[in-house]
């Protein structure tokens, strides 16, 4: 799958852990995925999953305590594993732009947005201070932020919510990375904003050609926005496939338990589906298929093995995956 | 504190000029206190051009003279000019305040950032470390080091900065990492910043006001530790003046009647002192908030 020339990230077998080494806490299981220029994946997941953290090790910045213990990185078909901070650091930004959950902390206060999008030219050593901020300049009118993009600065404080997370995605595109990270971009905006930040993201996708790792709780925001889906469980994969296949015709019974959970419009006075229970602590995952505490249609010899990823087009980690609708 | 409360979305909205927005965010209290420092400032350097009298020449007969129309504050034991060695003495006393403030602004903020920036068993030393250096006495430290090195304005200088740094250092290191976790830092690190750029760009201007307090605060420490050093003999020598030295020379004749040799350099030492600290607690108030 590597050999594809438009292959832009190539993760497989990622498995990061924390805790002593003996009796490690697995906290992201053997996750793989491939995103292809100009295409979006969705990775789908309840809090925890391992979803944010999947996208840190990308970017090679875990959080203190948890590190990588198997698996490879490839972004544009170079290891990205095992390289020095220094040549991180070079990478990060030119060739893999992030957009964060939350755009009012995640702009320095103190300086102005053209300045704060110029900054991440200057950090890799891309033109003169004048050069930078006629890119930023014309990056802001491309995000749809042209009125930004005269020579007045602009500080975060005087931009509106979706303002400021388009001048984050304008930063995150500054050295024309192939790839964006998207972390729950839209999570902290309100509905109408949400979908003038997908649309952006949608346009940026097809414009520029963009692989984009789209990163959310909200699965029919993946399903309407992305191309494929890929479902975490507790850190583990259980379906990946195409929207048409994983959100319209579910095989696993977690996927189909989170699509159910979708509260209906318009709204009826049925009670609101949940799934029952928790998901498990990390720690030793219990034996057999993680969801089988939480599963309605769980049977005896699920608790006995790890399912494995199967089926095709769509993959699922399931014995007694859910038949047609 | 750096907001602009007025400063509204949009354009064509009218945005105080830059003069007065400026104005407009320092309290009065901090106005107040910098035009009085500014006053002891020209005292001391714009004096001694319009009062020509030279701080060291001998007027043998005219001993410890009260203020009168030829010495306006007064003649010491020496027969010399009060005034013009209270004009000499604020440009040591200031000059000198001044290079130790900014010595320990520069160490404070290298040994704060190195320790905030810096991995963990680096930060735990560092502190250790300082921990044992703010045990020990400012002023214990400072006799201590005053006897074993020879005086004159530039080993002062560094004496004082010697001692003033710790204090900001835990005031950097506290706030560096309080910024570290803030979002457009890690956010900066996501588009390749390395740790110098993070430490120059977001945490040094995270800090910044929290920096200019302290500085006020520090020189007002400065003026007063030289003064204190200078009173125990252990300042500028004599013949050179100092307010602290003015004071000391003055102590024992101001029993005996000699008033003005210690109410004026008191007073000086006292207003320096008041304005920077009125300087830093307007600041101070600005910052958090009314």
């Amino acid at each position: 799958m590597n050999a594809n020339p438009d292959t832009i990230l190539a993760v497989a077998g990622l498995t990061l852990a924390r805790g002593p080494r003996h009796r490690p806490e697995i906290l992201v299981d053997d996750l793989s995925l491939t995103i292809q220029a100009g295409e979006m994946l969705a990775l789908v997941g309840e809090s925890g999953s391992g979803k944010s953290l999947s996208a840190a090790a990308v970017f090679g910045l875990l959080p203190a305590g948890v590190r990588r213990i198997a698996g490879s990185i490839r972004l544009q078909g170079q290891e990205l594993t095992g390289r020095s901070e220094r040549a991180l650091r070079a990478i990060r930004g030119r060739a893999m732009g992030l957009v964060f959950q939350n755009p009012l902390t995640a702009l320095n206060p103190s300086l102005s947005v053209q300045a704060q999008i110029a900054e991440v030219y200057r950090v890799h050593r891309q033109g003169s201070r004048t050069a930078a901020r006629a890119r930023a300049s014309a990056l802001l009118a491309e995000v749809g932020l042209q009125d930004l993009s005269g020579p007045r600065d602009h500080y975060p404080h005087q931009l509106s919510g979706g303002m400021r997370q388009r001048a984050m995605i304008a930063m995150a595109l500054a050295c024309d990375p192939p790839l964006l990270v998207a972390d729950e971009p839209t999570t902290a905006l309100d509905v109408l904003v949400q979908a003038q930040i997908l649309a952006l993201l949608a346009r940026l996708q097809r414009e520029r050609g963009l692989a984009i790792l789209f990163i959310t709780h909200d699965l029919r925001l993946a399903a309407r926005t992305a191309d494929r889906l890929l479902v975490l469980y507790a850190g583990a994969i259980m379906e990946e496939g195409a929207v048409a296949d994983v959100f319209e015709a579910p095989r696993h019974p977690y996927t189909k338990a989170l699509k159910a959970a979708i509260p209906p419009l318009p709204a009826t006075s049925q009670r609101l589906f949940e799934i029952p229970g928790l998901p498990p602590p990390p720690g030793p995952p219990p034996s057999g298929c993680r969801f089988a505490p939480r599963c309605g249609h769980v049977r005896p010899d699920c608790r006995d093995a790890v399912p494995p990823l199967r089926g095709a087009p769509a993959r699922f980690a399931c014995f007694h995956p859910c038949q047609d609708q | 504190m750096t907001e602009t409360r007025d400063a509204t979305v949009g354009r064509g909205v009218a945005v105080r000029g830059r003069w007065s927005a400026v104005v407009g965010d320092i309290s009065s209290l901090s106005l107040l206190g910098g035009a009085l420092f500014t006053a002891l400032g020209l005292f001391s350097w714009v004096g001694p051009l319009l009062y020509r009298h030279s701080d060291l020449a001998i007027h043998a007969h005219h001993i410890l003279k009260a203020p009168d129309a030829r010495f306006p504050l007064g003649t010491d034991a020496l027969g010399r000019d009060v005034l013009a060695r209270l004009m000499r003495g604020g440009q040591t006393t200031l000059a000198i305040s001044l290079g130790a403030t900014l010595i320990g602004l520069l160490g404070g903020l290298l040994y704060g950032m190195t320790s905030g920036m810096g991995p963990s068993w680096l930060d735990r030393t560092l502190m250790r470390l300082l921990d044992a250096v703010l045990a020990i006495p400012t002023l214990v430290m400072m006799i201590f080091f005053a006897a074993i090195v020879p005086l004159g304005p530039i080993s002062l200088t560094l004496l004082l900065g010697l001692v003033s740094w710790p204090g900001l250092a835990r005031v950097v290191r506290n706030e560096a990492l309080a910024a570290r976790g803030r979002d457009y830092v890690r956010a900066a690190r996501q588009f390749g910043a390395g740790p110098l750029y993070i430490a120059r760009v977001h945490l040094l201007r995270a800090m910044l006001p929290l920096i200019v307090v302290n500085a006020t605060f520090l020189m007002a420490d400065m003026i007063l530790g030289l003064s204190g050093l200078s009173f125990l003999g252990l300042g500028i020598q004599p013949p050179h003046a100092s307010w602290g030295g003015l004071l000391n020379s003055g102590a024992g004749l101001a029993v005996i009647g000699s008033w003005w040799l210690i109410v004026f350099p008191g007073l000086a030492i006292f207003l320096a002192i008041l304005a920077m600290n009125m300087v830093g607690q307007g600041l101070l108030a600005r910052r958090e908030g009314p």
